[in-house]
């Protein structure tokens, strides 16, 4: 069963040739200490690799000091790691160990069962191909059982392993496993799992880990390394799916070698394949399949390789390479499930970096149609959702990607979501289908444009974005700005955040996600109207920065001036013109910004006006100087 | 159906790993440090982009008190290959004259590895570099994700690592910042050694044994590897037949007496020694926490 | 689980019960977790029994090894290692089997052959063997050319003028698996004419000292000059053997270069 120590000593040359050809299986653990999970996996590492004498010292050491079975080995202590990190205040994790036996090499993820457990497990879980779940036979299907189902179910985990562990304490009953069995059974099948294999066992006593053991002559079934070692892996399940190569980089040395380099994510190909290009949709033919050994006659999926084509037609990072017959599909609107990964709450409205595969696009949640309780799996509406939040929203991107469903390919379908500003991973997430809505509506041509509306009021049309705290004296500014636009004949219009705020958008509050909502929407409108050919004016406190850069994104190079009205917040309290900081301080108004919302001042805005050092009017003069200065105006 | 073996599978996703960085980042640089793993990381990235030279230089942050055989591999390695290789000394360093010896090997490695590194990158505007530790090499490292990211300071923030799912890698990061990228974070010693073996790449011969100079200091068996290595008075070296299982300064790496002077005699007292790898550097023994601490301080 | 701290004799008692559980069919992994012992010591043991027998498996005792018994006393094998960690008090470059008995016999009063001193450095692997030179001379191989370049030129300058010609070294002793807490031992050895062995043995790797008290009474019962072939010390890195090899041009040493496969002189054996 284990390394064969024999083989090792006496024909190490056949030992490495046995070796050669070992498999490799991803695996998860889910379950806490309590249930036993350590402990299976210090045994599983104990017996199945040769521990290190001075590894195994440590261990014997720390059995007598720190050790729950007295004078016997405690194997959890092997792995249990984390908790000493988590002292540290490192929040995560997923920690990755390492084992092998004759036929496989294995890789378990093991995530601590705490609060971060949703984030950590669809991480750890992401990867695996078979996903070990621990019961405990005294205690049954307990809430946390249902959640790590779903989570696995949620993942796409094709193999699940329900261990169902300390039958040394129930007597080894078999009706007692039975019973387990059939309530799981009714559960999973409510998820989806589908493939589910279960094994009684004592991980402490070693029953049905690695060998059957004599207390449960009744269980027929495989040991659970019997189960890790034969259990067939995704690559090779993948390998029946149609061809699929994502493009992560054009190798081209010279005039005469094109490589389109990537890992084939799922089917196989050979040289003579028809293909297909997606999103462009443009088809070829297979000539070489290059490596640096030599040529392949066959590629698999799980290979990294380099393709070259019979035609030259182009084909950059982010495209995916198809068979000809069933290529992926494209779109750019889709319904998804998101796993929320930040402590910054997933805000609809809000662009977002996506990576798919190798493409990276902008996209944005449309629609969180509803968020499911992990532990009740009942569907509730959400505006928003927190850190380990899952809901099933809408996705809107900005152009169109090349993907599969998630169910198909993990590869392909799978996302995570990137914070523009922070450049943090907020989000994972997986495509269900695509929405089609978008592609029937196309975009009516229109005959005059942008640059002859401009030109026929002599300027050039652009945004003056004011930005500030309540009271910095963005209204005022922005209001003696256009008074002298108009008086030098300029086409004017002024957005003021209170004015839209009753019009437009009285739908919206001022929770984050709504303050996000109008930003947008005043973007939008802004950029209707720079299309009118106009000088727009908006004064809105505006606090997020990824927000502004949305408003700025609709917009062409030079048209978005972010003018940044700097007013410290004691003074714009002070001022306080409405009344609403003395509100909010009494804490009738929730959400202000600069008192329980925060404000994020621009890094580099076109233009910084210090209230504090020059009067609104010199502010105002600095502002038309600098539209002089960039010819938006004469 | 094709089965890969968990070698093929290793090297594929070291290899995607490898492609994502060139694809998305901008200045990538690997770092190479003459040893195995370097080595494998090498032979990788060769494969990665073939028949193209790896798109990047090979970065060495010397610390003047190598293994003369490792110098010798070094320059010929990078001139087979045909790739650029970069040479950091700390000058600070050279300046102080700071070795092993008078200044112990805690400020050493401070000074001409971790302040080396940062300097390097600095003055070269890298924002990512390969390295090539391995998640087996101990406890602290299982979590370690295969793209660490670091401050403008060069400061790992243990609170800020990015999960990572499937094969996405998120490669963004602000000016300033940069990633330390380990292509090789799953595979484990006998991995390496195994694909050293079957894949035929070459490695430093002081992993093999052969009869070498040492002096005992604490039980530990050092090289004498040149004249700058201070002997006791009237202290004569041996010659023993030893060999190395890690390579480092050659002040701070014990040898070990063996008599493996071949890859299947290497593996073979691999599998059946029974101390870990780590146990041959000295720099473990500084104290116990140091590894966790280097790595916030930027030290691999 | 560390071995470490096990007496020998419990090793050995968990070895033999290792090997007896292997014999039953249990795996390594199994047989490691019942005697406690590491895989390794557990396929070291089994390895050991199917090459040797069960005689093997136990970790062998210095002046213990079954079949070897020695006949000399507790208080004769305390006297042979004192002695042999000093210099003979004899003119001897370093002790012979015949000079060991004469010591022992002066000390105890009872006769001991220097036969049995033979058979009890063989026991304690402190017989080395001398090189094998003798057709080196002819040989197309990187030893050859060594001997050839380094070697004959010296040899025969010396043998013309009258001189002697000896073979020594410095190993440690013995290698590979030990019991635990057994300080290594040093080894100082000579090969006079028909590989006659003069040897001391000492706690620590000798220091220049060591050596040039050997070297110092080489020369003082040499007639004419002496070359010695050494293998085993870095004499380059000492400055104080290449100051004294600088003051005694009549010594020629002669370091064997390392990593040359050279052999044991088979007349000897």
């Amino acid at each position: 069963m284990s390394h064969s120590s024999d083989l090792i000593a006496d024909d190490i040359a056949g030992y490495l040739k046995a070796h050669e050809h070992k498999g490799l299986l991803r695996f998860i653990t889910c379950g806490s200490v309590d249930d036993g999970k350590s402990t299976l996996i210090g045994r599983l590492l104990f017996e199945s690799k040769l521990l290190f004498e001075d590894q195994l010292a440590a261990i014997e050491a720390d059995s007598k000091k720190y050790g729950t079975q007295g004078t016997e080995m405690d194997f959890a202590l092997l792995v249990d790691g984390l908790a000493a990190e988590r002292e540290q205040g490192i929040t995560i994790d997923v920690a990755y160990r390492f084992f092998s036996t004759d036929k496989r090499k294995f890789i378990v993820a093991d995530t601590p069962g705490h609060e971060q457990y949703t984030r950590n497990m669809v991480t750890g879980a992401s990867n695996a191909d078979a996903a070990i779940l621990m019961v405990d036979a005294r205690h049954g299907i307990l809430t946390q059982t249902r959640r790590h189902s779903f989570l696995m179910s949620l993942i796409g985990m094709r193999k699940v392993v329900v261990a169902i562990n300390k039958m040394d304490l129930v007597d080894y009953s078999k009706a007692r496993f039975d019973e387990i069995v059939e309530a799981y059974r009714a559960f999973a099948k409510q998820l989806g799992l589908e493939d589910i294999t279960f094994i009684p066992m004592s991980a402490l006593k070693g029953d049905n880990v690695i060998e059957h053991g004599h207390h449960m002559p009744w269980y027929h079934g495989p040991t659970l390394m019997a189960y890790l070692e034969t259990v067939e892996v995704d690559d090779e399940r993948l390998q029946r799916d149609p061809f699929r190569l994502p493009v992560q980089w054009v190798n081209r040395p010279n005039l005469d070698f094109r490589g389109f380099t990537g890992m084939v994510t799922s089917g196989t190909v050979k040289p003579g394949d028809a293909i297909r290009v997606q999103p462009s949709g443009k088809t070829s033919t297979v000539s070489r399949i290059y490596t640096f050994d030599g040529d392949l006659d066959e590629a698999v999926a799980g290979q990294s390789i380099t393709l070259l084509l019979n035609d030259e037609i182009d084909i950059s990072r982010g495209d995916i390479i198809s068979g000809v017959e069933q290529p992926s599909q494209t779109a750019d609107q889709f319904e998804t499930t998101l796993v929320w990964m930040h402590d910054q709450p997933l805000l609809p409205g809000r662009p977002y970096l996506m990576k798919i595969g190798t493409q990276t696009v902008s996209a944005t949640v449309t629609d969180i149609k509803y968020q499911v309780n992990v532990n009740t799996l009942e569907h509730t509406a959400a505006k928003q959702l927190d850190l380990n939040g899952i809901g099933v929203c809408t996705l809107s991107l900005n152009k169109a990607v090349a993907f599969d469903p998630y169910r198909e390919s993990q590869d392909t379908g799978g996302f995570i979501l990137i914070d523009r500003m922070t450049n943090n991973t907020v989000g994972a997430g997986m495509l269900h289908f695509a929405l089609r809505r978008s592609q029937n509506i196309h975009r009516q041509h229109v005959d005059i444009d942008k640059q002859a509306r401009a030109l026929s009021k002599g300027q050039q049309p652009a945004v003056l974005w004011f930005t500030g705290l309540s009271g910095a004296g963005k209204s005022t500014i922005a209001n003696l700005v256009e008074k002298k636009l108009h008086a030098a004949g300029q086409h004017t219009y002024l957005l003021d955040g209170d004015n839209v705020r009753h019009g437009l958008n009285r739908d919206l509050g001022f929770t984050d996600a709504d303050r996000v909502e109008n930003i947008r929407r005043v973007g939008e409108m802004a950029k209707l109207m720079v299309d009118a050919g106009l000088i727009v004016l908006t004064a809105f406190i505006s606090p997020f920065r990824s927000e502004r850069q949305l408003a700025s994104d609709l917009l062409d190079d030079g048209e978005f001036i972010e003018i940044f009205v700097d007013t410290p917040l004691d003074v714009a309290e002070e001022r306080d013109p409405k009344g609403l900081y003395r509100k909010a301080r009494r804490g009738e108004l929730k959400n202000f910004t600069g008192i329980d919302s925060a404000y994020e001042p621009p890094e580099s805005p076109d233009l910084h006006i210090k209230t504090g050092e020059i009067s609104s009017e010199a502010a105002a003069d600095a502002i038309v100087a600098l539209l002089r200065e960039r010819q938006i105006i004469a | 159906m094709t089965t890969l073996t968990h070698l093929q599978r290793l090297e594929a996703e070291s290899i995607q790993i490898m492609r994502e960085v060139v694809a998305e980042t901008e200045n990538p640089v690997m770092l190479y440090s003459v040893g195995k793993d370097s080595a494998v990381m090498l032979h990788l990235a060769r494969k990665a982009f073939a028949p193209s030279p790896p798109p990047f230089p090979l970065l060495h942050v010397d610390t003047r008190w190598k293994f003369r055989a490792m110098y010798e591999f070094r320059d010929r390695m990078a001139e087979e290959i045909g790739m650029d290789l970069i040479v950091h000394i700390n000058p600070e360093g050279v300046e102080k004259d700071i070795n092993p010896f008078t200044h112990g090997s805690a400020i050493h490695t401070d000074v001409m590895k971790t302040e080396g590194l940062k300097q390097a990158l600095e003055k070269y505007g890298f924002d990512a570099a390969f390295g090539g530790a391995r998640r087996d090499e101990e406890k602290s490292r299982a979590k370690e994700r295969v793209f660490s990211f670091r401050t403008a300071a060069h400061r790992w923030d243990p609170k800020n690592q990015r999960p990572e799912l499937w094969k996405l890698y998120n490669t963004r990061k602000h000016k300033g910042e940069s990633i330390r990228v380990f292509p090789l974070s799953n595979w484990t010693e006998l991995d390496i050694w195994q694909y050293i073996y079957l894949q035929n790449i070459p490695i430093v011969p002081l992993y093999y044994s052969a009869e070498r100079p040492v002096v005992e200091r604490d039980g530990t068996l050092i090289m004498v590897d040149d004249e700058r290595m201070p002997l006791e008075p009237g202290e004569v070296p041996m010659m023993r037949k030893v060999r190395f299982r890690t390579l480092g300064c050659y002040p701070l790496t014990g040898a070990i007496e063996s008599e493996a002077d071949t890859l299947p005699a290497i593996i073979q007292e691999m599998l059946l020694t029974n101390t870990s790898e780590r146990q041959g550097r000295v720099i473990d023994h500084d104290s116990a926490a140091s590894m966790e601490k280097k790595k916030q301080e930027g030290y691999f | 689980m560390a071995t470490k701290h096990l007496s020998p004799e419990l090793l050995n008692e968990r070895r033999l019960e290792a090997v007896r559980l292997r014999l039953d069919g249990h795996t390594v992994a199994r047989v490691a977790q019942q005697t406690g012992l590491s895989a390794p010591t557990v396929s070291a043991a089994w390895k050991a029994f199917r090459e040797g027998g069960w005689e093997a498996v136990p970790v062998r005792q210095r002046g213990r090894k079954s079949g070897q018994a020695s006949s000399l006393g507790e208080r004769e094998q305390h006297i042979l290692w004192r002695l042999l960690a000093e210099l003979p008090s004899s003119p001897l470059p370093g002790w012979s089997s015949q000079a060991l008995a004469e010591a022992i016999a002066a000390e105890t009063g009872s006769e001991v052959s220097p036969r049995a001193i033979e058979h009890w450095l063989a026991a304690q692997d402190l017989k080395p063997t001398p090189l094998a030179l003798a057709g080196l001379a002819r040989r197309r191989s990187t030893p050859g050319r060594w001997y050839r370049q380094q070697v004959q030129p010296v040899l025969e300058r010396v043998r013309q003028a009258g001189g002697d010609v000896w073979q020594g070294g410095v190993r440690v002793s013995p290698l590979g698996e030990q019991p635990p807490d057994e300080p290594r031992r040093y080894q100082l050895y000579l090969h006079g004419k028909r590989g006659a062995l003069y040897t001391r043995c000492l706690p620590a790797p000798p220091m220049a000292e060591a050596y040039l008290a050997l070297f110092e009474r080489l020369l003082a019962q040499a007639v004419g000059p002496v070359a010695l072939l050494f293998h085993g010390a870095w004499f380059q890195a000492s400055p104080e053997i290449q100051a004294w090899l600088k003051h005694h041009p009549e010594l020629h040493l002669i370091n064997v270069a390392p990593n040359l496969t050279l052999g044991s002189d088979p007349k000897v054996r």
